[in-house]
């Protein structure tokens, strides 16, 4: 009894000490939680669709080249790269003291594994397969050395190459497991995979023949962290109430109401991620009545109070984004921050002069209310408080606003055929040829229904152009017109609301917000 | 000539007869009913509701419950806002009490809905018997195999999302459960003395099963009814809650709870005094149904 209370004593004291010490030494037994936001579609970096799986993904698999948060392009598995004067060829020299998690060696033959693995029309790969752009083959030139061919310039390459789902996967790995890959990730990253119990939980532990870690973290060597435990918790207050305990050192978007309360104390360090791309945003259906009326589509833009919006959905935690592109992103032009102001006189007045009159609650045209339909994905924490917000705004300038909230399968079918005016969601990208997908004709996500022969022109240009001035004017160009025509409604910046204990330091992320915690370590 | 038909036919005879006899009983089990502990209080919790929710709006018709106000968020209960206001700094009180409207009233019409159909099915099932009432009653085993929350989730699923959806959806749920009931009532029914009677005095099946047996059964419908309308006023909500039910911003008891859970610990408001009222009706019913099970049932011993 005495002795154990000595023994307390002393603990306590050595706690103390070392919250003192300014450099304490890390705990390199740490086993951390994450509380984490929603369950992944699956793990595998080269078919999955989630923002969601890419920072869980980054930990485990290692990409060809290691992007800065501000884009830039540092080696990984690549020591070097060159690209041909042509622009149609990258060549690619890798490090030789690679090894994937299950022993296998990396080499310029496991980079065309994964290339044909991810080209195959059997995986149905989405995101890999459209960052690859024009340059979707490799072949390896010597044991080291890997050559991409493109069938035309894709300047957005090298930076695409270092998101999640281009990461390396073992050769072995793919041949082996086949449709379970998604169950059995093998990479060559600073974490390995031990078990995963789908929506449940997911456990890593450390790699520790890490060495080749992207020097641009600072951190050298295997991680400090010994295992990481993600623990998918959907319900927001769930999560807050577990990482408020102390279940857990790191809590996955925060809701905003909670961000402002928890950010105050100083047990917690607050670490808002941006995640470059267009932010959160809604494309307008210019495609069918009432918004393929330009009036109708400027009127919901000028009635709608984002700031208010974001209050309502978020408790005001993030800022306003009012350019497709937004602030971070190399070719963000600050020029059209004032494209449409909140002014609902100016809604109303728009409506008025293409013809649209009010006689009773609701505009109307022709016999025809003007009825918008707003879609959110009714498992999401916050599509349909975003939506709500919407409609209240719109319902106050007279247009007959309605929520739809569907699962997400039937969400995405509503959009794609065109059945709704708008729907606030997200797009990460690292480039400015993430318009390509939402705006030249025919693209899964052109939700616009919206296309243009001189914006689609526009887009091709910026894929080829590897000059960041003339990249920049192009996509200034795009841009504008895209606001003139107001097929798109950029709401606010996407972060994510990143909390964790104060004993935790060094969480990063790469370029395009995707937490990495290779880097990190826990004080004891 | 009189036949024996005409006698049953010609109702009114008969009819002031059934009354003069039935009058004192009747008024004895009133009486007797009001002194039963549980059926008043279910009947004074349940006259509560009524009032706040069906007269209180008439009083704050001024209040528009869908205003959202970015200032007014998560503001607690206060003088101006009595039970404080949502994430959308709306009005709880009003939603709350506007919200009563949509839970009770569906959950009413899903009672009727799926009483009516089940009863009517149970009634053909029970009496007819043979082929017809195997038919009905294995398609009413078929319906019955799936658990309730899942044949609603599956239905509203499949009609889409919407508060009229959900009330069809919850019906559909009790149509065999009041089939059954109503079947096996009928069935004992059928061959009594008095059906019998009825039968060789030559009245119709439809006459019989309308003024001999559908009274004669109608002591369990009551009960079930009053026992079901808080389940489908908890299924509603559940609908709601998982964003199948009502859609937004119309206000329902389920929808605000689940609006409400993601900020349980910082606005509890949102959450606990829907939570309240939902708990309040459900309660309330079910003292009722209580209280007519221990009156209509002849089985059971008076107190």
């Amino acid at each position: 009894m005495h002795h154990s209370l000595k023994q307390f004593l002393a603990a306590g004291a050595f706690a103390l000490v070392a919250q003192q010490a300014a450099a304490a030494p890390p705990d390199l037994d740490a086993k951390i939680t994450i509380g984490w936001g929603q369950p992944f579609d699956t793990l595998n970096p080269h078919t999955t669709g989630n923002r969601n799986v890419g920072p869980i993904d980054a930990n485990i698999f290692d990409t060809l080249i290691w992007l800065t948060p501000d884009f830039k392009v540092t080696p990984l598995l690549a020591k070097s790269w060159e690209m041909s004067p042509d622009g149609l060829s990258y060549t690619f020299t890798l490090r030789d003291d690679v090894t994937f998690h299950d022993g296998t060696p990396f080499d310029a033959a496991a980079v065309v594994a994964n290339v044909d693995y991810i080209t195959n029309k059997d995986t149905q790969s989405k995101i890999s397969l459209n960052l690859m752009g024009n340059c979707a083959s490799a072949k390896a030139i010597s044991k080291y050395q890997v050559q991409f061919t493109c069938t035309a310039p894709y300047a957005p390459l090298l930076a695409q190459l270092g998101e999640p789902y281009l990461g390396m996967q073992s050769p072995k790995a793919i041949q082996e497991y086949g449709k379970d890959l998604g169950l059995h990730p093998i990479g060559t990253g600073p974490f390995a995979f031990v078990s995963y119990v789908p929506t449940q939980s997911l456990v890593l532990k450390r790699n520790e023949a890490y060495k080749w870690g992207p020097a641009a973290t600072g951190h050298i060597g295997p991680p400090d962290i010994a295992q990481i435990t993600v623990q998918i918790v959907s319900t927001a207050q769930a999560r807050v109430s577990q990482f408020q305990t102390g279940q857990s050192d790191v809590m996955q978007e925060t809701p905003g109401v909670f961000w402002n309360a928890l950010r105050k104390m100083d047990r917690y360090t607050a670490i808002p991620v941006p995640i470059s791309g267009m932010g959160i945003f809604a494309p307008i259906n210019a495609g069918s009545f009432p918004t393929n009326d330009i009036a109708v589509r400027k009127a919901i833009q000028y009635a709608i109070d984002k700031v208010g919006v974001i209050q309502l959905a978020s408790a005001g935690a993030f800022a306003v984004s009012n350019t497709p592109l937004v602030k971070g992103m190399p070719d963000y032009d600050a020029s059209l921050e004032n494209s449409y102001p909140y002014d609902p006189a100016k809604a109303e007045a728009t409506l008025k002069a293409a013809g649209w009159t009010k006689p009773g609650e609701f505009w109307e045209k022709d016999g025809k209310t003007l009825t918008i339909k707003i879609s959110a994905i009714s498992t999401s924490a916050e599509s349909p408080l975003l939506a709500q917000a919407m409609q209240g705004y719109l319902r106050k300038v007279g247009m007959d606003a309605n929520v739809f909230q569907m699962a997400t399968p039937a969400w995405l079918a509503a959009n794609i055929k065109g059945d709704m005016s708008l729907a606030a969601l997200q797009y990460i990208a690292v480039d400015s040829d993430a318009l390509h997908l939402w705006f030249l004709p025919d693209q899964y996500f052109n939700w616009s229904h919206y296309t243009n022969p001189e914006l689609s022109d526009l887009i091709l240009q910026g894929q080829k152009e590897s000059d960041p001035a003339k990249r920049f004017t192009i996509y200034a160009k795009a841009q504008k017109i895209l606001m003139d025509e107001a097929v798109i409604m950029p709401i606010r910046e996407n972060v994510d609301l990143l909390m964790t204990t104060r004993k935790l330091t060094g969480v990063t992320w790469s370029g395009g917000g995707f937490e990495y915690f290779g880097a990190a370590s826990m004080s004891k | 000539m009189r036949t024996a038909a005409d006698l049953v036919a010609a109702p009114k005879p008969v009819d002031v007869i059934i009354d003069d006899a039935a009058l004192p009983p009747a008024h004895g089990a009133l009486w007797r009913a009001l002194r039963h502990r549980s059926l008043v209080a279910g009947l004074f919790i349940c006259l509560v509701l009524a009032v706040l929710v069906f007269a209180l709006p008439m009083l704050m018709s001024s209040v528009d419950l869908n205003a959202q106000d970015p200032m007014a968020t998560f503001a607690p209960p206060s003088a101006e806002h009595l039970m404080g206001t949502d994430a959308f700094g709306r009005d709880l009180l009003s939603r709350v009490v506007y919200g009563g409207r949509t839970t009770i009233l569906a959950s009413i019409c899903i009672v009727f809905l799926g009483g009516v159909f089940g009863t009517t099915l149970g009634l053909i099932a029970g009496y007819f018997g043979g082929i017809t009432g195997f038919v009905i009653m294995r398609l009413i085993d078929l319906l019955l195999a799936f658990p309730g929350i899942l044949l609603a989730l599956a239905v509203s699923a499949v009609l889409g999302p919407g508060l009229v959806n959900g009330v069809i959806a919850i019906a559909i749920i009790l149509v065999p459960v009041y089939a059954r009931l109503v079947a096996g009532a009928t069935t004992e029914v059928r061959h009594l003395p008095y059906v019998d009677a009825a039968v060789t005095l030559g009245s119709g099946s439809w006459r019989i099963i309308l003024r001999h047996v559908l009274p004669n059964v109608s002591p369990g419908i009551i009960v079930l009814t009053t026992t079901w309308l808080g389940v489908a006023a908890l299924w509603i909500a559940a609908l709601g809650f998982i964003g199948l039910g009502v859609q937004p911003p119309t206000p329902e008891w389920g929808v605000i709870l689940n609006d409400g859970q993601n900020y349980i610990t910082l606005a509890w408001w949102i959450t606990v005094f829907p939570g309240i009222f939902l708990a309040m009706f459900v309660i309330g019913v079910n003292l009722i149904g209580d209280g007519l099970r221990d009156e209509l049932d002849p089985t059971l011993v008076r107190h």
